[in-house]
């Protein structure tokens, strides 16, 4: 679980200096971050983004500080995600496929990964951000904590979520 | 919706969300990041160059002010001892001996220059201490306000070159532990606060920390600098044991220092404090139990003092 206690607290104030906190969290939401733009590189660029947005221009509030770096984070990612010209250049510079998998297998597994990105980037970002860290294996409490929302609330949250994507998914692509 | 039907869309959805796994194994190097950002933060603060003099200024003064010690070679591999300097005190005193390696101090690992904050909060939140400024009235305008990482500063004691200064300075009834040899003498401040107004910069940290190795004799290794520095005996003495449990380290100033036009002890609301003009800038020095202050500026004396005692 890459999240620490702390999160699910809804405080970070252990997390003690700048340093630590970026040094606690950087890999995770990095992590995050790469299931969006698909792209390490790109992906390390982003987070590092959110941090010096945090260090720049930190929110009044220091209670939950984790919660207001991811959100700003998957927000970066996501406004990424929907700007064409940035997609295509991601795409370019995505990863080569693994020595194991065939080219149609790699174009295969491209084109799935790029129709279920399309459909987060239709999707509100609230609802793309619950999914995506679902995904990444954050559990309710965690999920709650760091997009600031009810957690007697998250569960349905989700399930909505699920639905909208799926609708969405669908009427672009079929069952494909 | 069913629970049922939840649970299949629920699978259907994490089966596609799974396609976006990162590689197996796959981790980023959050060392790597952290030194790329710490780079970032000093291009971005070159931009504001001018803004450096005024905390290398501050910075400067308080490392080098307070400690000034013989420079050294060696090691020691010790555990330490961390002392919480609460009071800084300020004494003249004559240059170090000709021929005797001059008393250094360097400043360990880079500075990083001074970070903009939006507002106090911005800065409590990155130094973990609420900062104090002169209250409403004394100045107009609200002030720009930067924040440093702390700064370290520190010397290795070289018992040779103790000797040899003694000697030079005709002190024979001092001689100088050998176990001193090779001790690391640390002294370290918090993070900095400043706040910037056209005339006046104010700049302050927590009380400074001094490091060094377990047992080490501080009051008499002050007596022995100061007597060095041409103080007597006696006075060497009291100066290096005053303020009882909380050891106050001595931040000599020689007696030559040319820079200094005029230095004077004053007292303020809170105590004593060292001012020092030099060239149309004053700079005023005090320390409370819990902050180390530096008021430097081009007011005249008496609003530079009026200033001090309105930092609340």
């Amino acid at each position: 679980m890459a999240a620490s206690s702390d999160v699910v607290n809804g405080k970070i104030e252990s997390a003690g200096t700048f340093d630590e906190l970026f040094t606690l969290n950087y890999a995770a939401l990095t992590r995050l971050i790469q299931r969006v733009v698909g792209d390490a590189g790109w992906a390390e660029e982003i987070a590092a983004e959110a941090f010096w947005k945090l260090h720049r221009h930190p929110p009044a509030s220091t209670q939950n500080l984790m919660g207001w770096l991811y959100r700003t984070g998957l927000r970066l990612a996501l406004d990424n995600l929907k700007k064409r010209k940035r997609r295509v250049h991601y795409e370019s510079l995505a990863p080569a496929p693994a020595p194991t998998e065939s080219p149609v297998e790699a174009l295969e597994q491209r084109e799935r990964q790029e129709r279920v990105r399309r459909v987060l980037a239709a999707l509100s970002g609230e609802q793309a951000s619950l999914l995506l860290l679902r995904s990444e294996g954050y559990s309710l409490g965690e999920i709650a904590a760091l997009l600031h929302l009810n957690p007697n609330s998250v569960g349905t949250f989700l399930a909505r979520a699920d639905i909208a994507f799926r609708k969405e998914y669908l009427n672009r692509y079929g069952e494909g | 919706m069913e629970k049922a039907d939840q649970e299949e869309v629920r699978e259907w959805v994490t089966t596609r969300m799974a396609y976006l796994d990162t590689p197996a194994g796959w981790r980023p190097d959050a060392e790597a990041a952290l030194s790329r950002f710490h780079a970032r933060m000093a291009a971005d603060v070159r931009r504001l160059k001018p803004r450096w003099p005024a905390w290398a200024a501050a910075a400067v003064l308080i490392i080098t002010a307070v400690l000034l010690l013989p420079a050294g070679r060696g090691a020691a591999q010790q555990i330490w001892q961390f002392l919480t300097v609460r009071r800084v005190a300020f004494v003249r005193v004559n240059s170090w001996p000709e021929g005797v390696p001059s008393p250094q101090v360097g400043i360990i690992g880079t500075p990083i220059p001074p970070i903009p904050a939006r507002s106090l909060d911005d800065a409590r939140w990155r130094v973990h201490y609420d900062p104090r400024l002169p209250h409403a009235g004394v100045l107009s305008g609200n002030p720009e306000l930067y924040t440093t990482f702390g700064v370290s500063a520190g010397t290795v004691v070289n018992v040779a070159d103790l000797e040899l200064a003694l000697r030079k300075a005709g002190v024979t009834d001092q001689t100088v532990p050998p176990q001193w040899d090779g001790a690391h003498l640390k002294l370290h401040t918090g993070a900095v606060v400043i706040a910037q107004w056209p005339e006046v910069v104010l700049a302050q940290s927590l009380p400074l920390t001094l490091s060094a190795p377990a047992n080490f004799d501080f009051p008499a290794f002050s007596t022995l600098v100061l007597r060095i520095l041409g103080i007597g005996p006696d006075q060497a003495r009291r100066l290096a044991r005053q303020a009882g449990t909380t050891p106050p380290w001595l931040a000599p100033i020689v007696r030559d220092f040319e820079t200094i036009a005029t230095m004077e002890e004053i007292s303020l609301h809170s105590g004593p404090a060292t001012l020092m003009q030099q060239k149309g800038t004053i700079n005023l020095i005090w320390s409370v139990p819990d902050r180390v202050y530096i008021l430097r500026g081009t007011l005249n004396r008496e609003l530079m003092i009026a200033v001090a005692d309105a930092v609340e």
